[in-house]
Parts: C-alpha cells; sequence; structure tokens
C-alpha cells in the first residue's frame, strides 16, 4: 500500500462487520445534549492553579532529602498507624494496634503491631518485620545474624526467631533460606505481614496500606434506625445515586453489630464497582476483616479483595490473596475459579511453571477444561517449543474457546 | 464518510494556550468550547461508553489545563488527541481488569446472554465495537478508530497521531486483523 492511496474501509464492505461499524460509527458521532455544560461544570470544581511551583518545591525538597539520605543512611520512619513511639530503650516500638513502615538507603521495613525494632544495629527485638533489600545489608532477628543481599523476607521473634523468604536468598545462622522457604522449616507464617510482604514487593511505597487494617479503630457508636439507613442506601444504590448510598453506608458501617458488617461489605462493593475507587474499596475490606474476623461475609470478603488488588495493579497482593483464600477455603464452590484467576495471572507473567499445577487441576472441570488445556499447549510451545498439544487442543476441543488463537500459534510458528 | 473535524479556534492555538495557562479563564473557556465536541467524540471513538467518555473528556481538560504551559507549537487537536488517548488507554486498562474480574464471579447463569442480532441498535453495536477497541493495543486501536470510524484519511491520521503515513498502513493492517480476530472470538461476526 503506497503512502497516497487510502484502502478500503471495512465499513463500505456490504457485511455483517461493516454492519456493525457503520452503526457504532454513528452512534459515536451523535451529540450528547448537555454534555459540554455538564463536563465543564465538573471541570471548573476540580481545575486548580498551575502546579508547577508546588512540583517544583516538592521537587527541590525531595532532592534534599535524597540528598541526606545518600550522605546518611541511616533508618527513617516513612509512615505509620497506631501508637508508635520512637525511643523506648532505643527502638521502635508499635502498639497492639500499631504499624510502622521504615526505610533507609537501599531498605525498606515494614514493622507489624507489637513489634521493636532497634535502628542501630539493626535488630529486631520481637515482633514481626517485612525487609525488601535492594542492596546488601545484615540485621539480627533476636540474637539470630541475618544477611540478605536485594530479597524480600519477613523476619518474626517470638519464643524463637524465624526466617520466611519471599523473594531472593537470605543467610540466617550459617544456613541458606531460599525463595520460599522458612528457617526453620517448622515455623509458621508471619501472619501479619504476608499482604505487606506482597506490597513491598509490588511497590513498596503501598506497603502500609496492609498495616492499616493494624489501625486503631474509632469506637463504633449506636446508629438509631439502621433498618431505615440500610433501605435508604439501598434505593440511592437502585436509582444509580453510588455517591449518596455509598454516604449511607459509611454511616452504618460506623455503627456496630452485624448491620456495620454488612455495610462495610456493602460500601466496599460499591467503591469498587461503581465508583471506581479500589483503593477506598480494600480499606473497607481490610476494616471487616480486622472487626469482624469470622464474619459470615469473610468468603465474600476475601474474593472482593483480591478483585480490588487486580484493579489497584498489584499482582504480588493479589497473589497472596488467592494463595490465602484457597489455603482457607480450598473445598470452596469458588475455589474453581480463584485457582483459574491464580493461573491466569501466572500465565500472563510468563510463569509457566508455577501455573501448571493449578491449570492440570482444573483440566477436569466442565467450564475450565478448555481454558487449561489451551493454556498447557500454549506454555508447551512458548517454553520447549512443542506445538503438539496446540494441535491436539485442536483436535479435542472442536468448538474450543481459543481455537482462533491456537490457529495463529500454529500458523505463525517459528520454522 | 464523517470528515475531520478541524478546531477553528479564532486566535493561534499557541497564544490561546499561553493566555490559558496564565489564568485567564476566557481563554481556556475559548479552547474547551472550540474542542469539546473533538475530544468527546475522540473518548467514544476510541471505544469508552457514554458515561465513561464524558468523564474521560472532562480528565483530558484537566490533564490539558495543567500542561497548558507546555504546549507552545503545532495543532491544540494533535496535542489533545495525544492526552485524550491517554486517559481512554488507562480507563480501558482498569476497566479489563474489573470486567475479567466480574465475569469470574458471576456463576454461568447469571452471565449476560448475548444479543441475537450484533447489529440491530447502533447504540448496542458501539457497546460491543467499544468492547473490542478496549482490547486494541493503544496504537492500533488510535488508528482504527481514525480510519475505520471517524473516516480520517491516512495522511490526516499520520499528522493526528505524529508518524508517517506508511506507520500508519502498517498499524492498520494489524488492528484490523486483532479487530477481527477479538471480534470473531466475541461472535460478533457470526
Amino acid at each position: 500500500m503506497s503512502g497516497g492511496e487510502n484502502p478500503r474501509r471495512l465499513r463500505e464492505g456490504g457485511d455483517r462487520l461493516a454492519k456493525l461499524l457503520d452503526a457504532a460509527a454513528q452512534d459515536q458521532a451523535r451529540g450528547v445534549p448537555g454534555a459540554s455544560e455538564r463536563v465543564y461544570r465538573g471541570l471548573s470544581g476540580r481545575r486548580s492553579l498551575p502546579r508547577w511551583p508546588l512540583a517544583l518545591a516538592a521537587g527541590l525538597a525531595a532532592a534534599a532529602v535524597a540528598a541526606f539520605l545518600l550522605r546518611t543512611p541511616r533508618l527513617v520512619l516513612r509512615e505509620s498507624t497506631g501508637a508508635v513511639s520512637g525511643s523506648v530503650d532505643g527502638a521502635l516500638t508499635t502498639g497492639h494496634d500499631g504499624a510502622a513502615l521504615l526505610e533507609r538507603r537501599g531498605l525498606r521495613i515494614a514493622l507489624g503491631p507489637d513489634s521493636a525494632l532497634q535502628a542501630s544495629p539493626l535488630r529486631l527485638l520481637r515482633g514481626q518485620a517485612a525487609f525488601l533489600s535492594t542492596s546488601k545489608f545484615s540485621m539480627q532477628a533476636g540474637a539470630l545474624q541475618v544477611e540478605a543481599v536485594q530479597a524480600l523476607f519477613a523476619a518474626a521473634v517470638r519464643d524463637r526467631p524465624a526466617i520466611h523468604v519471599r523473594r531472593g536468598f537470605v543467610r540466617a545462622g550459617g544456613a541458606l533460606v531460599k525463595e520460599g522457604a522458612r528457617w526453620p522449616a517448622d515455623a509458621p507464617p508471619p501472619d501479619a505481614l504476608s499482604n505487606a510482604l506482597a506490597d513491598l514487593a509490588a511497590d513498596p511505597s503501598r506497603g502500609i496500606r496492609s498495616l492499616a487494617q493494624l489501625e486503631t479503630p474509632p469506637a463504633p457508636r449506636a446508629i438509631s434506625a439502621p433498618a431505615d439507613l440500610l433501605a435508604r442506601a439501598r434505593d440511592e444504590e437502585r436509582a444509580g445515586r453510588y455517591g449518596q448510598a455509598a454516604s449511607l453506608f459509611a454511616q452504618l458501617a460506623g455503627g456496630d453489630g452485624a448491620w456495620a458488617g454488612n455495610a462495610l461489605y456493602e460500601l466496599a462493593r460499591l467503591r469498587l464497582r461503581d465508583l471506581d475507587q479500589p483503593a477506598q474499596a480494600l480499606q473497607s475490606l481490610l476494616e471487616y476483616r480486622r472487626r469482624f474476623p469470622s464474619g459470615p461475609l469473610e468468603q465474600e470478603v476475601a474474593l472482593t479483595s483480591i478483585e480490588a488488588r487486580l484493579a489497584l495493579h498489584q499482582p504480588d497482593g493479589a497473589l497472596a490473596d488467592m494463595n490465602a483464600f484457597l489455603d482457607r477455603y480450598g473445598q470452596s464452590e469458588r475455589a474453581g475459579e480463584v485457582r483459574w484467576l491464580r493461573a491466569s495471572l501466572r500465565l500472563r507473567r510468563g510463569e509457566c511453571a508455577a501455573a501448571r499445577p493449578d491449570v492440570s487441576l482444573l483440566l477436569p472441570d466442565p467450564r475450565r477444561g478448555d481454558d487449561a488445556a489451551f493454556a498447557l499447549a500454549a506454555c508447551a510451545q512458548d517454553e520447549e517449543r512443542n506445538s503438539a498439544p496446540l494441535r491436539d487442543y485442536l483436535f479435542r476441543f472442536p468448538e474450543g474457546r481459543h481455537r482462533p488463537e491456537a490457529r495463529d500459534r500454529l500458523a505463525t510458528e517459528p520454522r | 464518510m464523517p470528515s475531520a473535524q478541524v478546531i477553528d479556534v479564532p486566535q493561534s492555538d499557541a497564544e490561546l494556550a499561553r493566555r490559558a495557562s496564565k489564568g485567564d479563564a476566557a481563554a481556556f473557556r475559548a479552547i474547551y468550547d472550540a474542542s469539546f465536541d473533538f475530544v468527546l467524540r475522540t473518548c467514544r471513538r476510541l471505544g469508552l461508553a457514554d458515561a465513561d467518555a464524558e468523564d474521560a473528556t472532562q480528565e483530558t481538560f484537566l490533564v490539558a489545563h495543567r500542561k497548558l504551559a507546555a504546549f507552545s507549537e503545532g495543532r491544540l487537536s494533535t496535542w489533545l488527541f495525544r492526552i485524550a488517548s491517554n486517559v481512554v488507554t488507562a480507563r480501558h486498562r482498569r476497566r479489563r481488569v474489573r470486567d475479567a474480574l466480574s465475569l469470574q464471579w458471576l456463576r454461568p447463569d447469571d452471565r449476560e446472554a448475548p444479543a441475537a442480532d450484533a447489529g440491530v441498535l447502533a447504540g448496542e453495536a458501539a457497546r460491543r465495537v467499544g468492547e473490542v477497541m478496549a482490547r486494541l493495543s493503544p496504537r492500533k486501536r488510535e488508528v482504527f478508530a481514525l480510519y475505520e470510524l471517524e473516516g480520517l484519511s491516512g495522511a490526516e491520521i499520520a499528522s493526528l497521531v505524529g508518524c508517517g503515513v506508511e506507520t500508519v498502513w502498517t498499524r492498520l493492517h494489524y488492528a484490523r486483523r486483532d479487530f477481527m480476530r477479538i471480534a470473531r472470538e466475541r461472535g460478533l461476526l457470526g
């Protein structure tokens, strides 16, 4: 096709596709009454003065802090929730409902509740902490000497020290602890920090969010006529006034009892699916889990939490949530879906080997067998240059959902 | 076939942008009035449904307002198109994850039954085309929307997206291939 010629447009073809595109194009070109004023009003409310002076000031401040940190690799408190004290016996301590995110050059630390961390030399005196290092560092967990290079791991000091390595390698008291392993091998997982570990891995600045569940809650207050409030919230939702509905659910969530639990879940659902506020939705879900750890909606909350983390582009956090869900609800009727989701996420990241166990389990599932067979076949082609499973897939699934892609793959496979 | 809408701003784009960036509300309003239809239609062409397209239009002007000081040459339409396309891409990304998850959580009998005829209603056609567009890569989506839906020429598209005409045709070729594949998977082509 030369640069000067315009090829025939699909809309001129006269076939089904042409009609579809033509109808769509006409619909898109129609005016939307009142849209211009509506958008301008919204814009006027959100527009602000040019921000470059603020941005410049913030940049200079950040540069100054960075320069300071480069010269002085000391531990800096980045954020904290709940009760934190910086000077109890020379260590940073967190209360029962407290948590802290700390950093120094090349190292981020999420300190859990009821924990104490000595800054120099770095030593976890008690409790739990997650560490993400981008350079070599050493520390002590209780009396245990720990060394790590570019690793993500959790340390716990209870009756004895323990290490759980999420990524990289860690040397704990002379033993090499590999990725995914614990030391000692029978140590319990760092329960309160599993999400913090995932968040630190995905985006260090988000580490605090997982710990936010440990915040001291405002005391629940009595809500008068909660049934009326709930009815009003549902009416608003049905009318599509999601903001108002969320506001009413939030009032109800501030109360006590089962009303509050249900309202927290409803609030999260609205924020996630109708208000496009996944971060706030996640906060509501975390609050539900904190206040109602064995609540009747726990399973729904766990599923919605996975959805929120995916919407927030926190794949590691989502994976951690999926792992937790499958550990706890492996027999649930939703387990197959979560298993498939976990496999899909890993496949998208090119982690065929990690996805294979889940995918294999789904092969006999009548709803997922097609997807699973194709996923395994695609993996075989990508990793082993073996296209036979793809041909087998086309043979076994004459109505398969992935036939076009399987054919594309076979047509474009390297000779 | 609809033709390209050229933004008719009575003063030079750069001059208006300079005044608007210094807080001249009338200048900003002039840019807004001249460009609103173009930006809204761009967002819809790129696959957003009505309410989403309005939100994306608002976001586009919000970004434009913040960055007006950086606009110094060229056409405002080209500049606004680039911003709108980025905004739409971000929205598609968020929605793809959400939709995929929503489908995962629905039981099979909860899922929406496919309509009997994909081409009966224009609104329905736009929605279905939008769903396919959402799955195209951003560059392919731009070219496909501008050529197949907006009806621009190769040269006009090249000017708008900032590439050569040959590149437009290459992207269009792959965009068509992907569009057809996705549409076929979704049963839109029979």
